[in-house]
């Protein structure tokens, strides 16, 4: 079920800064967290009304409203919320003096930095080390050819040279931004990619519409506005890390006053008894609305899927710890392969995690163990790492440990360990 | 003198043109594809005895792996091949000539489309140096002969205010029907809609003329031997294997799958493949699976330059924001969507050699979004430092195409060493009453037929032994003395007087072992060993 989604590492770190936990610590963090994004909406709405009509600012919050990733963030992702708070009223101070726009582009490269602890790869690009490397290894790998054209190394080097290959490195990291698959065809992406639906498809066509509305209403202001966000909508993008979602989030403002301009345009047709746009105007709303109920039907059945597997992770060991009575054991083991366990300890079982006799570290139980301990970590934890991440269930039996319970996860959050996770004590 | 100036300049664009894709064709790319061997051994075929490889007498489409391939490109490298001999440099110049063709054509479209003949000879040079352009006019392509057919009849029927242009324009077209699949629905798609032009009729009714449907019918009637001459779903054969229902459940989830949603995402599916080709990520910078594992990958790079995908999307807003204004814009509208039609209905979500056919299309977009940007920001620095980027990015592309790219494209669909080993393999195998070709390939066969210039009318003799039509995956056969198979040394060794073409894993100490048997050569192609020549007394 969605709403029984875990806590996850946002949500720990800011409970945790405030030292409280359980589950309904995290559904007040989640109820501010949905607040925060109707106030997001509302000033999105308000700065849309000093550039465009009324009817389109509110177009473009149901829009923008019924997008998952929007859900998701309330659900998941408290930072982000904030972030897009600053973004919203960044926006609204850019409409009365452009520099806060430039202001605006500065904060959210800081926010990314420190507040999400992204470690943008365009910053190792500009050093042009990698630039340097990757020359380096195209020249090499040229003239380790038995048979090739010749072409003289000065010509060559007119094009393999650091400053332009950091160049092409650079366009690498900032091109992945016109990606209308991840935009608009996550639902069916062809590289069935982790994140979430943006746009459902049919806005695609909305969006070609809102171009061309755009282009003949010839309005330079508007046209500003836009094109001002989808820079700084880019900006944000390259100075970030992760999931396609996390990092375009900020370009569904902009594309949703673009879909919007088409969807109010359709309907003015349609009023005008256009039978081509009431066509269209069904199709689209018919649709978009299953697109919609679709969407969130899909998002509460493969939860696995759409979100983050790691919270399920710490979940599953946590709440398996809980059944034990574990002052019968010495040694409590919970591995951090995938983010800071003790953390996520606090939440689910309270100050017994500073207890000394809980260790908060990856371990491999065919090398080291301790009796009377258990421990809570992935596979290949307790029967070793392969190389090919080609654990097979028969993992449990294995006479090192005794398994309380193992469960198996849908993604590959720990490569190497294999998909499964468990809980074991050893005697 | 300006004029003069322009006019050698477009000159010496085409001449350098011509030359990066005709230097060097036999060693860049390094090895022949096995449809580039089909290619040319059918061409030779035809050339000896006016037969393809299977007796067929002068075929419109080669049987060849049972896929049916249209045989136009074919009878354009018989001339090559009369004057060269069957080797790569002449399976592979009919794609270079039309490579060459087709940046002429890209000259008149950007005369047309820019008014600025300046502009317009800028974008020419770059666009004639796309990453696309080179890699496919230097490869054999059946695809790349269709595309420069296509754009010449899309250039004569948007100029078409005479009949003769229409004519023209008509027979191209069905030239780029015979020349590969594909264009057997985009040419009558876009010649429909160039007739009917529907977009100008959201706006304005007016009756329609039924005489501008006189070229559909003339192009159906001049693709009537195509279908009349083969057993018509056999050329159906591609489709039935590619189509979007084939692989539809990998993008769908199972999980809600219901009649409802089905059809949202099957939509969607087909949605999605339509919008691929305007995805400025897919022109400019991502390869997907199935162009990374087959002969149309380019090494690091898109269809288009990186920029000018993103340029792509300045001009397709000025053309969609022009769309009422002028029948031009609206043709290139009409080309997109009749080149990718037949590239949506297969279940790959964006496939280049299946839509060659847009790419000028998109180029001219490119153009348009040059211009726009050109237009509004006039500042000579800037241009300076844009046309140096584009000089670099040319420099770049080149070396890519003509150099790197033979390092990175020894997959499984260009193996190599059947070029450095078979001329020697063909010189011995005389010597001996067996032989065993043993590749990792399906159709492993047409190397040694390419590569060894078999008489076509021994080959034609056993044509019955062959796969029958419909048959897929592995099509190699034994005839004559010769066998394709894998070989197993621990049991081979035995066999007498035999030569092997095998695999390099087998040691110079398991062969010396047995009296009689020798390696005769070990294989290399540009990279790595990749065969032995073995004998057995």
């Amino acid at each position: 079920m969605l709403f029984g989604y875990p806590v996850a590492e946002q949500q720990i770190v800011i409970l945790n800064y405030f030292g409280i936990g359980g589950i309904l610590w995290l559904w007040v963090l989640r109820f501010f967290s949905f607040v925060l994004l109707f106030v997001v909406v509302w000033v999105w709405k308000q700065a849309i009304v000093k550039v465009l009509d009324g009817h389109i600012a509110l177009i473009s919050a149901i829009i923008v409203i019924i997008t998952p990733i929007f859900f998701v963030f309330g659900l998941v992702y408290p930072l982000i919320c904030i972030k897009l708070l600053f973004f919203v009223i960044g926006i609204g101070l850019g409409l009365k003096n452009k520099i806060y726009f430039g202001m605006l582009a500065f904060l959210l490269i800081v926010f990314n930095w420190q507040i999400l602890g992204n470690r943008a790869a365009i910053f190792s690009k500009l050093n042009m080390k990698d630039a340097q490397t990757e020359v380096t290894k195209r020249i090499s790998s040229e003239d380790s050819l038995k048979e090739s054209l010749n072409m003289p190394l000065w010509w060559r080097r007119i094009s393999y040279n650091k400053y332009y290959f950091t160049y092409k490195q650079i366009l690498a990291e900032a091109l992945p931004f016109f990606d209308f698959e991840s935009i608009f065809f996550q639902e069916i992406n062809p590289f069935a990619q982790k994140s979430i639906v943006i746009f459902y498809w049919p806005e695609m066509y909305l969006f070609v519409l809102g171009l061309y509305y755009i282009y003949i209403f010839k309005n330079r202001k508007m046209f500003e506005f836009l094109f001002i966000l989808i820079v700084i909508a880019w900006i944000d993008f390259v100075f970030s890390e992760g999931a396609a979602y996390k990092r375009l989030v900020l370009v569904v403002f902009p594309l949703s006053v673009v879909i919007s301009l088409a969807f109010y345009n359709l309907i003015l047709l349609v009023k005008k008894s256009n039978v081509l746009a009431s066509l269209a105007f069904v199709f689209v709303s018919v649709f978009i609305t299953f697109g919609f109920i679709n969407s969130f039907l899909d998002l509460n059945s493969r939860i696995q899927y759409w979100l983050d597997n790691r919270p399920l992770a710490f979940e599953f060991w946590y709440s398996e710890l809980s059944r034990l009575n574990l002052d019968n054991y010495s040694k409590i083991q919970v591995s951090s392969m995938i983010g800071d366990s003790k953390q996520y300890c606090f939440f689910y079982l309270g100050h017994i995690c500073d207890d000394r006799k809980f260790v908060f570290e990856n371990f491999d139980l065919t090398k080291d163990k301790s009796i009377n301990s258990v421990y809570a970590g992935f596979a290949g934890e307790f029967v070793g790492s392969r190389f090919k991440n080609d654990i097979d269930g028969s993992w449990s039996n294995n006479s090192n440990f005794k398994l309380v319970s193992k469960q198996s996860l849908r993604d590959t959050i720990a490569n190497q360990y294999g998909n499964d996770i468990g809980v074991a004590i050893v005697n | 003198m300006k004029n003069k100036l322009y006019i050698f300049l477009v000159a010496l664009i085409v001449i350098f043109g011509f030359l990066l894709r005709t230097v060097g064709l036999n060693k860049s790319p390094p090895s022949l594809g096995f449809d580039e061997a089909a290619l040319g051994y059918n061409a030779y075929s035809l050339l000896k005895t006016a037969r393809d490889e299977y007796g067929n007498f002068l075929p419109l489409s080669l049987r060849s792996f049972n896929d049916y391939k249209p045989a136009l490109y074919a009878y354009f490298t018989v001339p090559f091949i009369y004057l060269l001999g069957l080797n790569a440099t002449a399976v592979r110049l009919t794609s270079a000539m039309a490579g060459t063709f087709s940046i002429l054509f890209l000259y008149l479209l950007l005369k047309r489309y820019l008014s600025n003949k300046w502009f317009a000879l800028f974008c020419f040079f770059v666009l004639s140096l796309e990453p696309w352009r080179l890699h496919f006019s230097r490869n054999a392509f059946e695809t790349n002969l269709s595309a420069m057919f296509f754009c010449i009849g899309a250039y004569l029927l948007l100029i078409s205010r005479t009949r003769l242009r229409t004519i023209f324009s008509v027979l191209f077209f069905g030239l780029a029907a015979y020349s590969y699949h594909s264009a057997r629905l985009s040419a009558p798609f876009l010649i429909l809609l160039w007739a009917i032009d529907p977009i100008y009729r959201l706006k304005h009714n007016i009756k329609f003329d039924f005489k501008k449907l006189l070229p559909l019918v003339g192009l159906i009637v001049m693709c009537i031997p195509i279908f009349a001459m083969n057993n018509s779903s056999l050329l159906l054969t591609r489709f039935k294997q590619e189509n979007v229902f084939n692989k539809f459940y990998p993008y769908a989830p199972k999980e809600i799958l219901n009649p409802l949603s089905f059809v949202y995402y099957f939509v969607g599916i087909i949605s999605g493949h339509i919008f691929s080709y305007i995805s400025p990520i897919n022109l400019n910078q991502r390869i997907y699976d199935w162009v990374k594992m087959s002969p149309q990958f380019i090494p690091g790079m898109g269809m288009l330059g990186w920029i000018e995908g993103v340029v792509f999307l300045v001009g397709f807003i000025f053309v969609i924001g022009n769309i009422f204004k002028s029948f031009k814009y609206r043709f290139l509208i009409y080309w997109m969507i009749a080149g990718i039609a037949p590239a949506a209905a297969t279940w790959t979500w964006y496939h280049p050699l299946r839509s060659l056919n847009i790419f000028p299309a998109v180029e001219l977009i490119v153009a348009l979004g040059f211009w726009q940007i050109y237009s509004n920001y006039k500042n000579k620095l800037l241009i300076i430092l844009t046309i140096l980027l584009f000089v670099i990015t040319a420099i770049f592309t080149i070396n890519n195409e003509l150099k790197y790219s033979a390092y990175e494209n020894h997959g499984e669909y260009q193996p190599g060493g059947y070029k450095e080993g078979m001329p020697y393999f063909a010189s011995i195998s005389n010597q001996y009453s067996h032989i065993i070709i043993d590749t990792p390939h399906a159709q492993g066969f047409i190397f040694f037929l390419f590569y060894t210039a078999f008489d076509p009318t021994v080959l034609q003799k056993y044509s019955e032994l062959r796969p029958k039509p419909g048959v897929e995956g592995n099509l190699n056969f034994n005839f004559d003395k010769y066998e394709f198979r894998k070989v197993n040394w621990h049991d081979d060794y035995k066999l007498k007087n035999t030569l092997f073409w095998t695999r390099t894993d087998i040691t110079d100490d398991e062969v010396n072992r047995v009296p009689g048997a020798k390696i005769e050569k070990r294989i290399w192609n540009a990279l790595y060993e990749t065969a032995s020549i073995i004998s057995t007394e």
